[in-house]
């Protein structure tokens, strides 16, 4: 009976890779968060853009 | 967009993570020695220096 195999190189089903993303994203959300903090804050001590 | 999670059907999770890991370091230790080679965004150079 040919069941409904979607395309899956990983073997992950959709419900895996659905969790996965979520976590996946948190993790990238925070790193961003991070990340702009950082560049917020280096850019009050040293702003490198305002060349004239 | 809400389709995203698919690439993990066709991605390996783990080899993409060691790679954005190794990835990631790589870029962040460049532009820190970039910002270091440069006079005027050296940070050390600008706390202690001259």
């Amino acid at each position: 009976m040919a069941d409904k195999t979607d395309l899956s190189f990983t073997g992950l089903t959709d419900e895996q890779a659905q969790e996965l993303h979520a976590v996946y994203m948190s993790g990238f959300t925070i790193f961003t968060i991070v990340a702009v903090v950082a560049h917020i804050l280096t850019y009050i001590r040293l702003p490198w853009f305002n060349w004239s | 967009m809400a389709q995203f999670y698919k690439i993990w059907l066709i991605f390996d999770p783990r080899r993409v993570f060691v790679a954005q890991g190794v990835f990631l370091f790589l870029l962040a230790a460049m532009i820190h020695l970039v910002l270091l080679s440069n006079e005027s965004t050296n940070w050390f150079q600008r706390a202690f220096g001259g």
